[in-house]
């Protein structure tokens, strides 16, 4: 429980930073997706979109091994042993459903943050970069 | 073309949603260039803006000098790409190098990247 908070909280400071620290996705379109973009993508898309994260977690998980430099990526791939691709789509949906008025959380904070808690985490709707 | 791509994509999901395995575990489920070259372009999109959205919060994270290496290859990478080109980049790659549908996407994409960490970030 205390691990889930922690998670969470960082989670909620990660968007925090990234709403004022203008990284590289700032010019590149890469930017954070959030509720309006998940709703207008299709579930492969969904999918596609949860897949890229899994994956560079895998990554960079046998990348760092044992230096813990990857706390995000750790957090997800541990949380991946409890819920399928197809749960977390699932779960993001209904978050977005259920909190109509936090379109602009990001979805991978969502996803990371083990849904409705977003107050406890620190990131304000609209104020996550979009 | 795109019922292809979304087969794939609907495989993947009813295997996860079957299997209850970690993604971490899986390394047969590391993307690489056999699904790859069947998906539209909406997914290699989303695709991509996953690993970007997940490398700039673990960049984020790691705070300066502490960054996970992946990650920051990643977003220094989108740093003088575009979403488009690193598909455009990757699409070429398995075209030019079919013998390779093997390696994953993300060590296509991370190429600069997997030269400064290599012995683990190579697929198993």
């Amino acid at each position: 429980m205390m691990r889930a908070a922690a998670i969470l909280f960082v989670v909620g400071l990660m968007a925090g930073a990234l709403a004022t620290a203008a990284p590289a996705v700032d010019t590149n379109q890469a930017f954070l997706w959030n509720g309006v973009h998940w709703q207008q993508v299709t579930m492969e898309g969904k999918a596609g979109y949860i897949f890229g994260i899994g994956n560079l977690a895998d990554y960079e998980i046998a990348a760092s091994k044992g230096r813990k430099l990857a706390c995000i990526s750790g957090a997800f791939v541990d949380d991946l042993k409890a819920r399928t691709v197809m749960q977390i789509i699932q779960e993001v949906d209904r978050y977005y459903q259920d909190n109509p008025g936090k379109l602009g959380t990001p979805v991978i904070e969502v996803v990371l943050g083990q849904l409705p808690k977003p107050s406890a985490a620190g990131a304000q709707p609209g104020t996550t970069k979009k | 073309m795109k019922f292809r791509g979304s087969a794939w994509v609907s495989v993947l999901v009813m295997l996860f949603a079957l299997g209850t395995s970690a993604l971490a575990a899986e390394k047969g489920f590391l993307w690489d260039g056999t699904q790859w070259k069947d998906m539209t372009m909406d997914i290699k999109v989303a695709y991509v803006k996953g690993i970007g959205n997940m490398a700039d919060f673990e960049n984020a994270a790691g705070g300066a000098g502490r960054a996970a290496c992946i990650s920051k290859g990643f977003v220094d990478e989108l740093k003088t790409k575009t979403i488009a080109q690193v598909i455009t980049e990757v699409d070429k790659f398995y075209k030019e190098n079919p013998a390779k549908l093997d390696l994953p996407v993300v060590a296509v994409i991370l190429q600069r990247c997997t030269k400064l960490c290599p012995p683990a970030a190579e697929k198993k």
